[in-house]
């Protein structure tokens, strides 16, 4: 029997720039590759505004990456894309014409959207008007459908956590698009996304932000990211003392809570007792704002002592730079949907130290994995660590309840089994 | 257009020669004539000389000694005729009269119209240089006022008229008049707004004098407001028309004279802008307070907007169609959304009628009150009618009309036997709303028009039908939404029922009805009321209005119109609707049905 086409569309390629959901995406497209009856193709946005430069031939708005015959670029140069909507503004025919050529070359056999940022929420009708009988599956990695505040539900003027929408307190994030903006924002998104035949969500967390929000239960299935990493954690060196190196691993922005971190470190006793160390590993602080930049700059100038930034890594690099420390902290401001650095500290065997909310919370259970500390609030994370390391003991048994990771080959049969569910139902639409 | 005599009976003379000449227009001559006599030449024009029909527009008395001159104007095109007056000499007939002037006399005549108007004209009184620009206004009129002709007549009016204190704006000077605004709009009728300022006497004259001389008095017309004098300025707004043909934008004049003899005069600059500019100043003004405001109201705004909207729904039309998929050619239902400014809605809107298949049973008519959006939305509309596979039709109107006429004229174009307005900030809830909204109007037979729930975004009733309220102040007729405010689910606004009024936001009519009813009034300006007036006009018809609130859509009320003018428009509107339906509303106050 020949292999049936599953299409992914992403709002971009790994190699043009590294991220989590996009980097996911991309290695569950490889991982389809090897199965035998799974053909994927990979069409990642690429050009403004990730990649500086736009599509290369003359009449077309797809082309391979690099060569590779199963991925493809797609470009929307000249397009307005509307970031308020996630929408082309005025212009379908991105995809009117040049998708539908695409989907119409390549017919595949299920869309998995695995996100239509930069390309528009309209991708998803495209598909439904021109391949009219094929399943339609959309992965959900944070608000950006709910919230228009990078999608991470976390208020605007005070840096508070937003747990309901509504066109009334969007405004207030928003001064400047009304409520009835926000309401119009809302029901374009939930009309598209009524031609959804299945969601994704990789946390309770956010299938139930989203069920609020009004996708139907049944429609969302709760399956977590599959990852390719050990199936057991490393056998642990030999410690003598105590378990006090923290590692932090992410981009140094403010939601990433790095700021909360720093404070932390910088709170803690100077007394005989036990003093934690912290490995920074990651990027980008030169391209957050000024105002944050200095005060991150100037904790960091202030710990010296305890603190050394390591610079960033590589996603396959991550093994001899997590055996390094005994601690992962993922201070996460925002709520999280289901951290990759969570599962690949404990794919490493370090238990977690995290925010007590949303994703994070629900992947790191309390004194069981790991431990939670109040989301934001520096002398909390800073007393969590002190008991973290002043506590015998404590690292050893948190170590122990880590469960196993999530392996690819494990979500692989879960979507699959989810993609021939969809085409069963879908085929017996047809035959009546 | 016919000849009015002159403004005396002007006894023709006998035969006369040609004293001057002078080009008043590029096709009309202006002579000066004198009985033939002493001084006047033998020679007579040749027989092939230019024989001009002319008319004596004064004919003032003099000595035998020093005949004054009879003033003739004729039409004569001016090419031909210098080579013909050089060569082949002039007769010229007015009346009864006959002025001749051989070839020589005629060149010798010939002058520019400055000198012609020293020599013949300038010297003449008060008295006759007036009756003399009446008697060339209405020559103008009759002949027709080419822009030459006005420019000539201008010139006239400027060396002949009568001068006054031109007005100062000083502070405490007891004589100002000022003149705020002048518009000009249908040819020759115009709309004035100023203040005059006549210290202890009474106004005698207000005098407004067209470029073109045409002197045409205000006070005493029934559409002059003028305030009360109270020791302050005195505001007046008047619509009046010239009887003459205007064509000159500079020159027109105001003149004021009070019970004293004492006179004042302003220059009152016409507007350059177009009717709905007219329009907005009108509108500005009807909404003045007091005595004054009621005055403007019942007086000149009451009859220059009332002209304006005609103006404007006589001109109004569809000037492009375009047909985006195979709409249903024999559908029961016409859903018709007049667009203005945001045509980003129409995407919205079909995202939502893309999921309801009632509406692909109906024809959809999305008419483009914005013209000068229409290339924008045809590309757009082309482009969201192949994503979201909806047939729809789109109309073009040749100026913004306002929503009535907007969707008049979407049901001259419409096919279904039912109408169903929708306006373009409305998202259906649910789908089957057309279907749920068409059965409750079959159903019930008195039923004239049949209209839903509508929510705001946050559940709050935004609509749950209208009835009619006096406002304690000015005692004029508002409308009050039912329940605006409340939540959705109240059982009150769950209860269906007829109700006084309907929202044209969503209204569901017999396509049948509407037409012999005339469809919604043009009268009000923008668009406020005359959903009101329709549903007033039903219930004459013996019909009711249907408040159907199993069906539920929201209405977004985005803001199209920028808030100062809207709450003008408003006002005048209030007041419109008072005026044509206060009796038929005190009779249904004392015996509600």
């Amino acid at each position: 029997m020949s292999r049936r086409r599953v299409l992914f569309v992403s709002h971009n390629h790994p190699k043009v720039r590294p991220g989590g959901a996009e980097g996911y995406a991309h290695e569950l497209h490889l991982a389809l590759r090897d199965s035998d009856e799974w053909e994927p193709t990979f069409l990642a946005k690429s050009g403004p505004p990730l990649s500086r430069s736009g599509r290369p031939h003359e009449g077309t708005y797809v082309t391979p990456v690099d060569g590779a015959e199963a991925e493809y670029f797609l470009y929307a140069d000249g397009f307005d894309y509307d970031w308020l909507f996630g929408s082309m503004r005025h212009d379908k025919s991105l995809y009117t014409r040049h998708l539908r050529r695409f989907l119409e070359a390549l017919r595949p056999d299920v869309v998995h959207f695995q996100h239509t940022l930069f390309i528009g929420y309209d991708a998803i009708r495209e598909v439904r008007r021109t391949l009219p009988g094929v399943p339609i599956v959309y992965t959900l990695h944070e608000f950006l459908p709910i919230c228009r505040a990078k999608g991470q539900m976390v208020r605007t003027m005070d840096g508070e956590l937003c747990d309901e929408e509504s066109p009334r307190r969007c405004h207030e994030c928003f001064p400047e698009y009304s409520p009835q903006t926000f309401f119009l924002r809302k029901r374009f998104i939930q009309a598209q996304f009524g031609l959804v035949d299945l969601f994704v969500a990789p946390s309770a967390m956010l299938r139930d932000r989203y069920v609020a929000w009004g996708v139907p239960e049944e429609r969302i299935l709760l399956e977590d990211y599959g990852r390719r990493l050990p199936a057991a954690p490393p056998p642990d060196d030999e410690r003598v003392g105590p378990r006090d190196r923290l590692g932090f691993f992410g981009q140094l922005n403010p939601y990433k809570g790095i700021d909360v971190l720093l404070e932390a470190m910088r709170r803690q006793a100077p007394d005989g007792g036990a003093q934690a160390t912290l490995r920074v590993h990651g990027a980008n602080l030169d391209l957050q704002e000024h105002g944050f930049r200095d005060r991150v700059e100037a904790m960091l100038a202030e710990t010296r002592d305890r603190v050394i930034v390591a610079g960033e890594y590589a996603p396959d690099q991550v093994a001899p730079l997590m055996a390094a420390v005994d601690w992962v902290v993922v201070p996460s401001v925002w709520w999280e949907n289901s951290p990759l650095v969570i599962q690949e500290a404990f794919a490493h065997g370090r238990p977690v130290i995290c925010s007590d909310v949303g994703g994070m919370a629900e992947k790191v259970a309390d004194r069981v994995n790991g431990l939670h500390f109040r989301v934001g609030d520096p002398a909390s994370l800073a007393e969590t660590i002190g008991r973290a390391v002043g506590t015998p003991g404590l690292w050893e048994r948190l170590r122990a309840g880590i469960p196993r990771p999530h392996a690819m080959g494990d979500h692989v049969a879960v979507l699959a089994a989810a993609y021939e569910r969809l085409l069963a139902g879908a085929s017996r639409r047809t035959a009546s | 257009m016919t000849e009015r005599a002159a403004a005396e009976d002007v006894a023709p003379p006998a035969g006369l020669s040609l004293r001057r000449a002078a080009w008043l227009a590029d096709d009309v001559l202006i002579a000066a004539c004198t009985p033939s006599g002493a001084g006047s030449s033998e020679e007579n024009p040749s027989a092939s000389a230019a024989r001009l029909e002319g008319r004596l527009v004064d004919a003032p008395e003099g000595d035998a000694a020093s005949p004054a001159a009879a003033i003739v104007v004729a039409r004569a095109p001016r090419a031909a005729l210098d080579l013909d007056l050089d060569g082949h000499g002039l007769v010229l007939s007015a009346g009864g009269a006959r002025c001749r002037a051989s070839a020589g006399e005629a060149r010798a005549a010939l002058t520019d119209l400055t000198t012609f108007v020293r020599e013949h004209l300038a010297g003449r009184d008060a008295g006759a240089r007036a009756r003399l620009m009446a008697a060339l206004t209405s020559f103008a009129a009759g002949h027709g006022l080419s822009p030459s002709l006005a420019r000539g007549l201008h010139a006239l009016r400027e060396a002949l008229r009568e001068r006054h204190a031109v007005s100062v704006g000083v502070e405490g000077a007891e004589r100002t008049l000022e003149v705020e605004r002048l518009h000009r709009f249908g040819g020759s009728e115009l709309y004035v707004r100023g203040r005059l300022f006549e210290g202890s006497a009474a106004l005698r004259r207000l005098t407004a004098v067209s470029p073109e001389g045409e002197r045409i008095e205000l006070l005493g017309r029934d559409r002059l407001a003028l305030a009360p004098r109270a020791g302050r300025p005195q505001e007046f707004a008047c619509h009046f028309e010239a009887e003459a043909p205007t064509r000159l934008a500079d020159g027109w004049v105001l003149e004021a004279e009070n019970a004293t003899g004492r006179s004042v005069e302003t220059v009152a600059a016409l507007s350059p802008q177009d009717e709905a500019a007219a329009r907005r100043a009108v509108v500005e003004d009807a909404a003045a307070e007091g005595v004054f405001g009621e005055a403007v109201r019942s007086g000149p705004a009451l009859s220059a907007l009332t002209r304006l909207q005609e103006l404007r729904r006589d001109c109004v039309h569809v000037v492009a169609e375009e047909t985006h998929g195979a709409v249903p050619p024999r559908p029961d239902v016409s859903v018709i959304v007049p667009l203005y400014e945001r045509i980003d809605l129409v995407e919205h809107q079909l995202a939502q009628f893309a999921r309801d298949p009632e509406l692909a049973e109906c024809e959809l008519l999305y008419v483009l009150d914005s013209p000068e959006l229409a290339e924008h939305l045809g590309d757009y509309a082309r482009e969201l009618a192949r994503l979201y596979e909806l047939p729809f039709r789109t109309a073009t109107l040749s100026d913004n009309g306002g929503v009535a006429l907007a969707r008049n004229l979407g049901a001259s174009l419409a096919a279904g036997r039912l109408l169903l307005f929708l306006d373009s900030d409305v998202l259906p809830g649910r789908p089957g709303w057309i279907g749920a909204l068409r059965r409750a109007l079959d159903a019930d037979a008195p039923a004239g028009a049949a209209g839903p729930l509508l929510r705001y975004e946050d559940e709050a009733v935004q609509h749950a039908g209208l009835t009619f309220e006096r406002t304690a102040g000015s005692g004029e007729w508002s409308l009050v939404h039912r329940l605006k405010g409340m939540h959705a689910e109240l059982p009150a606004v769950r209860e269906g029922r007829a109700v006084p009024g309907l929202s044209g936001a969503c209204m569901m009519v017999d396509a049948a009805l509407y037409a012999g009813l005339g469809g919604m009034s043009w009268r009000y300006v923008q668009g406020d009321f005359e959903d009101a007036d329709f549903s007033l006009r039903l219930a004459k018809d013996r019909r009711t209005c249907l408040y159907v609130p199993e069906v539920s859509l929201y209405h977004l009320e985005a803001q199209s119109y920028p808030p100062a003018a809207r709450a003008a428009n408003r006002r005048y509107n209030r007041w419109l609707f008072t005026r044509l339906w206060e009796e038929a509303l005190e009779e249904r106050a004392v015996r509600p049905s």
